[in-house]
């Protein structure tokens, strides 16, 4: 099954201890995870005046807009 | 098998480093007008290897960080990942070896007596690390105060520091793989 890609820029959703949020790709962090799997920076905002930053690979990772791409 | 991060350290960061290298080494021009040229490459090339080291470290991290994280419930996942890069050093500032000891300490290892446990040289290293980091800023702001007023950095210190955080990065490979594989019951690369 081929890997998600995401891209800079592109809105995307997860799951947050029993909350979905919603954030933004801010770095393709490369083949750096587990087995070479891509790392995603993601810039979210759990409260609107405190952004915050994960790093996510991209199973655990959904797009929130049909931007997204497969190769 | 080395981690991914090491790898990338070896390819792609190695290949740019190596272009600044030999730029040095062609440029041509009257004694005068060379060493101001040279100058100005060793400048870049001091810049250049704090700036790859910065993000070796961070590569670094993260794969530890995916490696601890995968070993947890996934419904916990999120927010640890969440709260190891918060406020982690090696977002935002130099790759100075207080701020990665801090990063790293985070995941349960004390960094660098670890690291210094794996080399008796490796103090020094981390001297010369410092000083790279002291002039990687002193040639940000022009101000050459902190490295004793000179502003005068020869090839061959560059190559000492060059060296010396080569070094680093392999032995905080292998420090972090000793560490996970006794955390995580399983060798991580």
């Amino acid at each position: 099954m081929p890997q998600t890609r995401f891209h800079k820029g592109d809105r995307v959703q997860f799951r947050l201890g029993t909350r979905n949020v919603q954030g933004q790709v801010k770095e393709d962090r490369g083949p750096i995870g587990i087995k070479g799997r891509h790392l995603y920076l993601v810039e979210f905002r759990a409260e609107p005046q405190s952004p915050s930053q994960i790093e996510l690979p991209a199973d655990q990772l959904e797009a929130a807009e049909a931007t997204v791409a497969t190769k | 098998m080395p981690s991914n991060s090491i790898t990338k350290w070896r390819g792609e960061r190695t290949d740019t480093l190596d272009e600044i290298a030999n730029a040095h080494a062609i440029v041509g021009g009257t004694e005068r007008g060379r060493r101001y040229a040279t100058q100005q490459i060793n400048y870049s090339y001091a810049r250049l290897r704090s700036s790859h080291f910065q993000g070796f470290c961070r590569d670094l991290h993260s794969e530890c960080i995916d490696h601890v994280v995968a070993s947890t419930p996934i419904s916990l996942q999120a927010f640890l990942r969440a709260e190891f890069v918060w406020n982690r050093t090696l977002d935002r500032g130099n790759p100075h070896p207080g701020g990665i000891g801090s990063d790293f300490n985070r995941l349960g290892i004390q960094f660098w007596p670890s690291v210094d446990g794996l080399d008796a040289r490796n103090p020094r290293r981390r001297q010369l690390l410092q000083e790279l980091i002291d002039w990687r800023n002193a040639i940000a702001h022009q101000d050459f105060d902190s490295v004793g007023g000179n502003p005068i950095l020869h090839l061959a210190r560059v190559r000492e520091w060059r060296r010396a955080v080569g070094a680093l990065a392999v032995d905080f490979d292998r420090t972090m793989y000793d560490y996970l594989t006794t955390l995580l019951g399983a060798a991580p690369w």
